[in-house]
């Protein structure tokens, strides 16, 4: 093989590697990071962006799992699941543009709303999820 | 004696930083400009995964809004375009592949194109499209700082918008006739402190005559840097590089040339800023309509990002239907009509004032580039006041440049922190002053141009003065008031 065809190809890998690459380490790198523990991504909108999304999530009881509370909202959320004791002794404020991880261990099963806990627009009441926690 | 810039820099002052050898040897690798736009690549393939899933609508905590309209804008306006002409261009990753599939390939050098390779149309070949589409893009710009997404799409548009203009259209025409930034950038670059010209011009001249072309198998009727050669490309830009007598507005700064030159005879100068406005060549109303609206828009720019008025704003953010209709209107209105109207006025007073022969329009035209190292000042004033306010936020999102909850760096928590905000309207009437001190000057020496003797220079370019004295009264108000 002749010298400029190598150079071309270490050329295109370089330029796959920029762009594919960064695409698939970018995915990579948030798989591993989620594979220290089961997370699940809630999404923190205001009633009329959208609400939390996904406004329902199902856990199981006594799995550890890990809640990313991403607020891709302008203004500061809160989040607190007040019959599990989530978010009350230590209020989860997030800012905007922030994320919040919470680690738990659900050990009762049953059906739970979460909540935000900021005054964050006029529909700020509603702005509520549930958590649906089953038997083992 | 000699012209000199503000007094102190003589016009025709140079220093060739190629002099280094080292310097010399990098620009003349053909993986310079390419391991750079491969660096800038990565960074928009950042950016433009950041546009989709990076947030929704939090701008100041998404790392596309923040690294293009906070970073590469304001770097762009600050340091790219005063200090090195067009340098971004040579780098931009957005084009490169448009280029790529017309070189089928990255490093190597063919000799013919891929593609129809047509000519751009003639009645085009001018900066109107461009204003157009910048003008249209300013638009958005409600939701190009505020909406990820936005950004996004413009970004891909031009990406698109270039590799389909490259398989239709001969060498870099999408970069020279299309791209909504390029305008604004050749216009400004005339104020850029370097440019790429020709050593000696002796040597261009007899270049045709050379034993030394002839060995190299050059086609005698053109220059390598014009027709390209096995070392590389015809100018992308479809330049004249050796011509002396031309502006760094079309010049891409992609230092082809200094690859395909047969006798080294290309230098990368060091100049006193501006001197390209002096040059009385090629001016025309495109590029004068380009000056008129770039400072206007710096200053709608300034009232809508930073100014007191809420209703500007929620205008531009399109809060309600007739409220962005009216600031479309408003806004074309004053940057296409009722700002180059104004300054008619004041070109009308120095046609009469200054009894020149020349046409009224030439005088319009002329005087027009005295805008252009206002218009630049007004642009850097806007963007310090919103790097030093805004620039913490990129600490953060550099962290997390997705809203995933990252911390590469460690600092995904680094708190809103503004900078020296206190100094920034110091900035900003220092720098409105050394523009209006640039303006005045080149001003006198076109009007030295335009007008028959410097009487009357001095009588015409007084209408000129004031509507620039006038102007920058008004921005350091704007800014600082």
């Amino acid at each position: 093989m002749q010298k400029k065809q190598i150079v071309e190809i270490i050329a295109g890998l370089m330029i796959i590697t920029a762009t594919a690459g960064a695409i698939a380490g970018t995915f990579l790198y948030e798989d591993m990071l989620n594979n220290e523990r089961k997370t699940i991504v809630i999404l923190a909108l205001a009633l009329e962006f959208g609400n939390w999304s996904p406004p329902e999530i199902k856990l199981v009881e006594g799995e550890p799992v890990r809640l990313k509370i991403r607020n891709t909202d302008t203004v500061t959320h809160g989040f607190a699941v007040p019959e599990l004791g989530i978010g009350i002794d230590e209020p989860v404020e997030i800012k905007a543009g922030h994320v919040a991880k919470i680690d738990i261990t659900p050990t009762k099963k049953g059906t739970f709303l979460y909540v935000c806990t900021v005054w964050c627009s006029k529909q700020h009441p509603k702005m509520v999820g549930r958590i649906i926690i089953s038997e083992k | 004696m000699k012209d000199k810039i503000l007094g102190i820099f003589p016009l025709d002052w140079r220093y060739d930083i190629t002099s280094l050898p080292y310097v010399r040897s990098v620009l003349k690798s053909r993986w310079v400009p390419f391991l750079i736009i491969v660096f800038n690549l990565f960074f928009f393939t950042i950016i433009l995964m950041a546009g989709v899933v990076g947030g929704v609508s939090a701008g100041n905590y998404n790392f596309a809004i923040m690294f293009v309209w906070i970073l590469w804008w304001v770097m762009l306006m600050l340091v790219f375009v005063p200090f090195f002409s067009r340098i971004w261009c040579s780098t931009c990753p957005l084009p490169a592949f448009g280029e790529w599939i017309q070189r089928l390939g990255f490093l190597k050098v063919r000799n013919k194109l891929f593609g129809l390779n047509r000519k751009w149309p003639k009645q085009l070949k001018n900066m109107w499209l461009m204003n157009f589409l910048f003008l249209g893009t300013t638009y958005t710009t409600g939701f190009l700082t505020t909406r990820p997404i936005a950004t996004f799409i413009l970004l891909m548009a031009i990406i698109l918008g270039s590799v389909v203009l490259s398989t239709v259209f001969e060498r870099r025409s999408f970069c020279l006739y299309c791209c909504p930034v390029s305008g604004f950038q050749g216009l400004y670059s005339n104020i850029a402190m370097t440019e790429i010209r020709c050593k000696d011009p002796e040597v261009c001249r007899n270049h045709n005559v050379s034993t030394r072309a002839k060995a190299l198998g050059c086609d005698y009727q053109q220059r390598d840097c014009v027709r390209g050669n096995e070392n590389g490309y015809a100018c992308p830009w479809l330049e004249v590089p050796f011509n002396q007598n031309r502006r760094n507005t079309y010049c891409g700064m992609c230092f082809e040339c200094f690859k395909t030159c047969p006798y080294d005879n290309m230098a990368f100068n060091l100049r006193p800023p501006a001197t390209d406005l002096v040059l009385d060549k090629k001016r025309g109303l495109d590029e004068a309509w380009k000056a008129f609206m770039m400072l206007g828009i710096a200053i709608f720019f300034f009232l809508i990002m930073q100014g007191p008025f809420g209703f500007l704003k929620d205008w531009a953010n399109a809060k309600t239907l007739a409220g962005y209709l009216s600031y479309i209107s408003v806004h074309s209105t004053f940057n296409l009509l009722i700002f180059p109207g104004i300054f008619f006025v004041f070109s009308y007073a120095s046609h009469a004032l200054g009894r020149t022969e020349l046409p009224l329009k030439r005088v319009f035209i002329n005087f027009s580039y005295t805008l252009v190292p206002l218009g630049l000042m007004a642009w850097i004033a806007f963007s310090v006041g919103i790097i030093f306010a805004n620039g913490s936020y990129l600490i953060h999102v550099i962290s997390d440049p997705f809203g995933w909850g990252w911390n590469l760096l460690g600092t995904a928590n680094f708190p809103w922190t503004p900078f020296m905000t206190g100094m920034v309207p110091y900035m900003q009437i220092g720098g409105l002053l050394l523009g209006l001190a640039l303006s005045l000057d080149i001003g006198f020496k076109i009007a030295r141009q335009t007008f028959k003797n410097r009487d009357e220079a001095v009588m015409g370019f007084y209408p000129i003065a004031a509507f620039l004295t006038v102007t920058t009264m008004f921005l350091m108000w704007l800014f600082t008031g």
